[in-house]
């Protein structure tokens, strides 16, 4: 990097002299190199998902999820630092619960998403504090429909019908521009982001054990931001193991015995 | 102070001054009536009429006192409606906070109770009560449970329950059937129960309505029916001499 040396790369609280703010930057690599995290607005539901490697065979099942909810109608994927998704998290769950006990509603998604922006934004203002190395999918519905905001370490939020984040970002983000989103069906959505999942997993980490959540907030949910039932995922990870992926072989049945999805 | 307003019963007189001790709403605004609970054999069934009372005034008379609480718990409440949407919200704020979690695990009917009763506790012991009467029940585990708290932070468990007036006029009718049936009673048995203690309680009780809600919980989970017509008889009144007739 060219500004290593000149001091600009310190403190988030200073820009470098080409404008640019180091410690986001760095924030954000350091959020792009943990898994992967998908999200899709479809036909009638949103639709999460995430891949990540296996940290240890000794690992308990369910523990280090990366998907959680936020509010009853509200979710959220994330990828990068752990502690750091928890603290967000927690600023999420917090925000939507103060809305709910200001308006006496359920609080949009877009609400929330604003709100933990403000937040994020915030830690990359200030040389005492570091930019959150986390970036958060958040999907939900609202009287306005269904909703997709991703927030990344900058602060900077978009909607988005489809989007993604982490290792496999590149080839997925082609291969979701492929898919006409506003037409598909939540359940063959789910079918499509599993293969993109496991695709983007043996690209980067090959025969890796690797742990994936899958959540959707749908019309068969009633509005509720619920795990995905877990057949419908595994009839996805046969498909994919059957359709003659270049990974297929030992590693195949390993990688299905370590799937720890509730 | 401003001698033109009117100051409502239930609003505090003046200004809290410094130095002052603490002053409180002490009596409720809008009220509901008696709620009823018993248990039957394949669960528990709750009534309650559909008034929400000013004073003496009928004001609304669309106003459910039967509400679920999660998935096979029924929180029955009679007194100052606002006092009882501040528990509400408090209970959902709880269920929601639980539901995060996601550990295959949800508050029970007696976890949901006992959390109802600190609450009531609490606050009376602020001087400050929650102007209610609960009727907590569900099932645990496969079991029946029902429980009642009052705005004292009072607690007991039996087998058929009633708030305010019902603990005078229905209570007695609710205990001499289940001891009819030994305590086993039927879904008809329970419903018919319930009803001809509405009954009385709309005869006999002036802050009742004949629009009522019947709420059942069993192994299936919570069902609260639409507002229902109560029917009752007053041709007898054209025989009553006196009174003023």
């Amino acid at each position: 990097m060219t500004s290593v040396g000149t001091g600009y790369d310190i403190s988030s609280s200073t820009y470098s002299t080409e404008g640019r703010i180091y410690q986001v930057e760095y924030a954000t690599q350091a959020a792009n190199s943990f898994g992967t995290s998908i999200g899709m607005k479809v036909n009638n539901g949103v639709i999460l998902g995430s891949v990540s490697r296996k940290i240890s065979k000794l690992l308990k099942p369910a523990s280090n999820k990366c998907i959680s909810h936020v509010d009853k109608h509200i979710g959220i994927a994330t990828t990068g630092w752990t502690a750091d998704a928890r603290e967000i998290l927690n600023i999420a769950r917090r925000e939507a619960e103060n809305y709910r006990s200001s308006y006496k509603i359920p609080p949009p998604t877009t609400q929330v998403v604003q709100r933990l922006g403000f937040y994020i934004h915030a830690h990359t203002l200030y040389s005492s504090v570091r930019p959150f190395g986390v970036n958060s999918i958040i999907g939900g519905k609202d009287d306005n429909g269904y909703h997709l905001h991703m927030i990344e370490p900058s602060g900077e939020h978009w909607g988005y019908r489809g989007c993604v984040v982490g290792k496999g970002q590149k080839e997925v983000k082609t291969e979701l521009e492929r898919i006409d989103l506003d037409n598909i069906d939540p359940t063959l959505a789910v079918n499509r982001m599993v293969k993109m999942l496991l695709k983007a997993h043996r690209d980067s980490e090959k025969e890796e054990p690797y742990h994936m959540e899958i959540s959707w907030v749908t019309e068969e949910t009633n509005g509720y931001h619920e795990r995905v039932p877990q057949n419908i995922i595994d009839d996805a990870i046969n498909q994919f193991e059957n359709e003659g992926h270049e990974g297929e072989g030992e590693g195949a049945d390993e990688a299905q015995e370590t799937m720890e999805v509730e | 102070m401003d001698p033109i307003t009117y100051k409502l019963p239930h609003t505090p007189q003046g200004i809290q001054k410094p130095g002052e001790p603490v002053k409180h709403i002490s009596s409720p605004a809008v009220t509901g009536s008696s709620v009823l609970g018993i248990k039957y054999k394949d669960g528990l069934m709750f009534a309650a009429d559909c008034l929400g009372s000013y004073g003496s005034m009928l004001k609304f008379k669309n106003q459910h006192r039967l509400h679920a609480i999660g998935k096979s718990t029924v929180l029955a409440f009679s007194g100052d409606v606002s006092d009882f949407q501040y528990m509400q919200e408090t209970l959902d704020e709880l269920m929601n906070s639980e539901r995060n979690w996601e550990d295959d695990q949800s508050l029970g009917t007696k976890s949901i109770y006992s959390y109802i009763h600190a609450i009531m506790y609490q606050r009376r012991s602020k001087v400050d009560p929650l102007w209610n009467s609960y009727v907590v029940g569900g099932i645990e585990k496969g079991k029946p449970f029902m429980g009642y708290v009052d705005l004292y932070g009072t607690t007991y468990e039996a087998d058929s329950l009633a708030t305010g007036f019902g603990k005078h006029l229905a209570q007695p009718l609710m205990r001499k059937a289940l001891e009819d049936k030994e305590g086993d009673l039927t879904e008809e048995e329970a419903r018919d129960v319930l009803l001809r203690s509405l009954r009385v309680l709309f005869y006999r009780d002036t802050r009742s309505l004949n629009l009522y809600q019947i709420a059942k919980v069993t192994g299936e989970g919570v069902t609260i029916s639409d507002p229902t017509h109560l029917d009752s008889e007053w041709e007898f009144g054209r025989n009553i001499r006196g009174y003023g007739f």
